[in-house]
């Protein structure tokens, strides 16, 4: 199955493209970000669109995995930015970009899931015969984790998403859900906890 | 559970997470060759990392970043960025009354049927707020300019015509900041954009029938009007320093108008 074969490797490269350029956008040197700020605060909305580049899929994707519909994540996506935009002014340049936009795109997206109750989402407990060899597709996976994760509550989701699909630190977390790296850990693990569980269930784990 | 186990625990998540130290680490090996079941736990982590490592980030959609740029670009001339912080927060409400003033350009001009006619790039980009320069704004027709030198504030004000549209461009230099309020009959004629250069908008308020806006130092600021079935009607213009009016004018009358307080 050759086809199939470039596929996987396709895809296997995408994914880890894609990682990479979330893992480029925390490493990348908030100098730049600030000049960048510094442009737009001056009048240049242009510079805005450098920082839209940068961060845009990252908030997408943090977005969708928290709220798990597509439109929705396209509509917080917009508004966070455009929040950001608006508030640019008021940017304290003490504090790192990427945790000021990832607060409000966090927010956004707990307000909107919230708004439509998404988290009521009941946990399905019944026990499924899906091993990861019989799941036929990374994206059947990815399916598998997204209704998972709609299983947690949103305190336990976010710090998945951030952890896992954003590749936050310890330290970044703490900066974006304004709570001590201590309580960060803490639910960390608790959502672990809960995932590893529901994932088990499922046949996953 | 003991606490030693917990602790354990803590330092399996921290494994995973890159931040154990290289004590931790032999701390916790040495612990998990002694303990199976903190083996099958830390196994079962690793299986849930690795999973969730699995999951495809997804493409944002393709006409994201192009919509949220229009809509800052749409939004650009209106919103207002301070250079300090403590200043910026002040302006904050200005930023607010941004979209309700764009909303009402559009309402307005979609009540007075600017919209249905056919527009020029340049009277299009004014609409929707991005205003080009009025030295490319070569279709307007010079009808009136006035030189200012009052206490505190000097420069000109220049009123140009095109079609339906009056464009009154305030060359303005003065020491402290000057509040400028241009007065018309709102009945028949209605804002259709402002900006300012350097594109740095201070305050600016619209109602109907007025519009006032801060200029300092050296500042050009452009007001463009559409009037109704080419109504000439005569703008009042006032100027304030310190909250004293300085300078009162009457512009766009047949014989201009002018006289300094």
């Amino acid at each position: 199955m050759p086809g199939n074969l470039v596929a996987v490797i396709g895809s296997t490269h995408r994914r880890v493209h894609d990682q990479l350029f979330f893992v480029s956008i925390v490493l990348m040197n908030e100098t730049d970000d600030l000049q960048l700020i510094r442009e737009v605060q001056q009048g240049n909305g242009e510079s805005f669109g450098k920082l839209l580049a940068k961060y845009e899929k990252a908030i997408f994707n943090a977005a969708y995995r928290i709220i798990r519909d597509y439109e929705d994540a396209k509509d917080v996506t917009q508004n966070v930015f455009l929040k950001a935009y608006e508030n640019l002014g008021g940017f304290d340049p003490r504090h790192r970009f990427f945790s000021w936009i990832y607060r409000i795109a966090i927010n956004e997206s707990i307000n909107l899931c919230k708004s439509k109750r998404r988290f009521e989402v009941a946990e399905d407990t019944r026990v499924e015969s899906n091993t990861p060899e019989k799941l036929l597709s990374r994206t059947e996976l990815g399916r598998v984790i997204e209704k998972a994760l709609m299983s947690l509550g949103l305190e336990y989701r976010v710090v998945i998403v951030l952890r896992h699909f954003n590749d936050c630190d310890y330290r970044e977390l703490s900066e974006i859900l304004e709570i001590p790296e201590k309580t960060v850990k803490s639910r960390l693990f608790t959502a672990r906890a809960l995932l590893r569980d529901i994932l088990s269930k499922r046949g996953i784990l | 559970m003991s606490d030693s186990h917990e602790k354990y625990i803590e330092l399996m998540h921290a494994d995973i997470d890159g931040a154990a130290s290289k004590e931790q680490m032999a701390a916790l090996e040495e612990y998990l060759a002694t303990h199976p079941e903190a083996q099958r736990a830390r196994a079962e982590l690793k299986k849930l990392t690795e999973v969730l490592s699995q999951v495809e980030p997804i493409e944002s959609p393709a006409d994201l970043r192009k919509n949220i740029m229009a809509e800052v670009r749409r939004r650009h001339s209106v919103l207002d960025f301070g250079l300090g912080n403590r200043r910026a927060r002040l302006q904050i409400p200005l930023i607010r009354y941004g979209y309700a003033l764009a909303a009402g350009v559009l309402l307005g001009v979609v009540l007075t049927g600017v919209a249905s006619k056919s527009l020029s790039p340049v009277e299009k980009s004014d609409v929707y707020g991005t205003m080009m320069s009025p030295k490319n704004a070569g279709h307007y027709v010079v009808a009136e300019q006035m030189k200012l030198a009052a206490p505190g504030l000097a420069g000109s004000v220049e009123l140009s015509r095109s079609g339906d549209n009056e464009m009154i461009v305030f060359d303005l230099s003065s020491g402290q900041p000057a509040e400028v309020e241009l007065r018309f009959d709102g009945g028949q004629v209605g804002l259709k954009g402002f900006s300012q250069e350097p594109n740095n908008i201070r305050s600016f308020d619209a109602k109907q029938g007025s519009i006032s806006f801060r200029s300092e130092g050296r500042q050009s600021s452009t007001v463009i009007l559409a009037s109704d079935h080419r109504a000439r009607l005569p703008l009042n213009v006032r100027f304030y320093v310190g909250g004293k009016l300085v300078h009162e004018a009457t512009v766009g009358a047949t014989a201009p108008r002018g006289s300094s307080k």
